[in-house]
């Protein structure tokens, strides 16, 4: 499957649809990155929520710098706090 | 003999009523007021609790299905506290959780929230951070939990009847971080983490509660803790949470029967776990909010499942019934594509070219309103941008052909005649390309930068061509001359439609597809017309055909979509428009300046097919 990648920030309500999902692929990742199916119907989401369209590598580099932040937040957390949580681990987009 | 089964998949079949276009999925929902994970959830998907994380807080929010507001605020500020509340918006309950600072490990404090305040219930009998309730707030069971550091749960049951709590069986394996639903004479619970003898253990575990004793009920697929869960013992919801390093956090949803779990096909968009959700919500509607993805969000997105009958999640598009109630027979059609105005291009013009897709497209070329450019746009799908790249010879009625980072002029009007030069463009700048010795203009062009075809247009001889990257040979012509003609699709299989045919001002309405070797002639379209606009990226079993002009003066609106063999006349283009510059496909198109006649920077967007209706099938 093809896909697409974009930012584009979540306003809420109906942001996507349950249909829109059944219709193309669609995740969310840190950063506001979101990895789209690349069909009609993907595109036209995109061009719903404005999204701004990037290259995989574009869109890699957003969620890498977001986990990257996230990671030295949970390294400098307190022991305890750290054993309610887990360290965020890096994401390979697809 | 074939039948409609076999065609479509299903009968025809008789409805008391019409069906639900079927939707089984996750939509957004309003966003959370805060990101942190650990929230406390009860409620329904249209009227649900939350606590807040972020830190320790006490305040409470209320979900009505749109967006979340103030709640009232609890006595003790809580965290830590995800699976601590059960009951309703107007009647829920919460135990337990994590407050810093603090003299104790975890908080033995229950507080009762009746849609506007809380106040205090009766202590837990233990410290717990991690709570795994469930239940209503008069009849509620707490099973285990996050008792002691490092992480240590226990297996503790007690009962809650409002008012206090009471020693029950302990569930077998103690665990915190787990997804429970349903009541306390019929509930569920699944999944959890806890860190004793000393190393993390996800478990997978499911066991059912019946009110005095728990039993081993079907494993999780597989170990995940600090998901979330809706619904009942017999049909129950589980989504999100997380497993061990891979793949870590999902957003995976389950489903229970009371016996075994079942992959849904609907994931939250977002995997994240430490999520709160609709406690009191069901299998087919609940709701998510927050949790750690990581890092935090504060999304929510509610699921949904209106499936119209059993295995039936999408539209059936083509499904035929009756509806024994109005005793009308009925289909579900397809909805119809539409036209929507977009943002201007910078320079307004006609006459030049398009290619690429819906959201990377890119014009270039033609003619603006005082002379050829070889101004280049790139299109986002939303706003047009000027490329710092411009062709070397500006041209008008030029090919087509490639992507937005690939693209492929080919030929065109160059007054005072017509070039025969290529150039391509790689994203930012135009580099020559291969130089035809027939120069050609009003052609079409299809294919890619380095596997075109061109095809019509005006200039002697031979006037098709195929183009390799670097130089052209000649290629078989069209049955029918003509110039400033639509195409698409590509090297091999190629459609051209439209056009002028000359001597003289006659317009065409002839179609011929092309197969790699000979031009074969198809239906007509509706309209014949030349300068017409055309999805450039779209195959040539599935085009699109807009605008154009009737004459040599005049300009159409008409839209029309090909299938393969027969042209449908389809909602018309806003304002009539000639030699617009286009791209993209029969489901997203863009359709760029052109004349009206004067030359104009507006665009429009076409949407193919719509959402589906329900039609009814009358006879006269």
């Amino acid at each position: 499957m093809a896909y697409k990648y974009c930012v584009a920030t979540n306003w809420g309500k109906d942001f996507f649809t349950a249909r829109e999902r059944m219709e193309f692929d669609l995740s969310q990742h840190p950063g506001n990155v979101w990895v789209v199916g690349d069909n009609l119907y993907g595109n036209a989401w995109i061009k719903k929520v404005s999204g701004d369209v990037k290259t995989k590598s574009e869109a890699q580099a957003i969620v890498d710098a977001e986990i990257t932040a996230a990671q030295t937040a949970w390294d400098n957390l307190p022991a305890d706090e750290q054993e309610n949580s887990t360290r965020p681990e890096n994401i390979t987009l697809k | 003999m074939t039948n409609y089964k076999e065609i479509k998949g299903f009968k025809v079949q008789s409805l008391s009523a019409d069906p639900v276009p079927g939707v089984a999925g996750w939509t957004a929902g309003g966003n959370y007021p805060s990101s942190e994970p650990g929230s406390a959830g009860a409620g329904t998907q249209t009227a649900a609790l939350g606590t807040a994380p972020p830190g320790y807080s006490a305040n409470s929010y209320e979900y009505d299905g749109t967006s979340w507001t103030a709640g009232g605020s609890m006595s003790q500020p809580r965290g830590q506290a995800q699976s601590n509340m059960t009951g309703t918006q107007t009647a829920a309950l919460i135990v337990g959780g994590r407050y810093t600072p603090a003299p104790t490990f975890g908080l033995v404090k229950t507080e009762e929230y009746n849609g506007s305040s809380w106040t205090n219930g009766g202590d837990y009998p233990e410290q717990l951070r991690n709570a795994n309730n469930m239940g209503t707030q008069t009849a509620a069971v707490n099973a285990g939990g996050n008792s002691a550091n490092p992480s240590v749960a226990t297996n503790n049951t007690n009962h809650y009847n409002g008012s206090s709590w009471t020693s029950a069986s302990n569930n077998s394996t103690a665990r915190f971080d787990t997804a429970l639903f349903g009541i306390q004479t019929a509930g569920v619970m699944a999944g959890g983490f806890d860190k004793n003898p000393g190393s993390n253990v996800f478990h997978n575990a499911t066991e059912e509660y019946d009110g005095s004793s728990w039993t081993a009920g079907g494993n999780l697929p597989a170990a995940n803790n600090g998901a979330a869960a809706s619904g009942t013992l017999t049909a129950g919801i589980f989504f999100g949470g997380s497993q061990p390093s891979t793949p870590g956090v999902v957003g995976t949803t389950l489903a229970y029967n009371g016996t075994s779990w079942t992959s849904l096909p609907a994931t939250l968009s977002a995997a994240r776990s430490g999520h709160g959700s609709a406690r009191s919500g069901t299998q087919t509607a609940t709701l998510a909010w927050t949790g750690s993805t990581p890092p935090a969000t504060n999304s929510t997105e509610e699921y949904v499942d209106n499936s119209p009958y059993a295995g039936a999640t999408t539209f059936n598009i083509g499904q035929v019934f009756y509806n024994t109630t109005s005793k009308e027979f009925k289909y579900t059609g397809a909805g119809a594509g539409s036209w929507a105005s977009g943002n201007n291009i910078n320079t307004a013009r006609q006459q030049g070219a398009g290619a690429g897709t819906f959201t990377a497209g890119i014009i270039f070329g033609g003619e603006d309103p005082s002379a050829n450019t070889g101004a280049t746009e790139e299109f986002n799908g939303t706003s047009y941008s000027t490329s710092p790249g411009s062709m070397s010879t500006a041209r008008r009625f030029l090919g087509a052909a490639g992507t937005q980072t690939a693209a492929l002029a080919i030929m065109g009007e160059a007054p005072p005649g017509n070039t025969g030069a290529s150039e391509e463009y790689d994203g930012s700048s135009w580099t020559a390309g291969g130089t035809n010795p027939t120069a050609v203009g009003g052609l079409a062009g299809a294919g890619t930068q380095t596997a075109a075809i061109a095809f019509g247009g005006s200039g002697p001889g031979v006037l098709s061509f195929t183009y390799n990257g670097s130089s052209f040979s000649p290629a078989p012509s069209l049955n029918t001359a003509r110039y400033r003609l639509g195409g698409s699709g590509s090297q091999t299989a190629a459609l051209a439609f439209g056009g002028n045919t000359p001597p003289g001002t006659a317009v065409s309405a002839a179609t011929e597809e092309y197969d790699g070797s000979s031009w074969t002639s198809s239906g007509n379209l509706n309209t014949a017309r030349q300068f017409i606009g055309y999805a450039g990226q779209a195959p040539q079993s599935a085009a699109l055909a807009f605008g154009g002009g009737p004459n040599t003066t005049a300009s159409s609106n008409a839209t029309e979509e090909y299938d393969g063999s027969t042209w449908t006349s389809v909602a018309n283009l806003p304002t009539a428009k000639r030699s617009v510059l286009g791209g993209g496909t029969i489901g997203n198109t863009f359709s760029a300046g052109g004349g009206t006649p004067s030359i104009v920077a507006t665009t429009d967007e076409w949407t193919g097919e719509g959402a589906a209706t329900i039609k009814t099938v009358t006879t006269s």
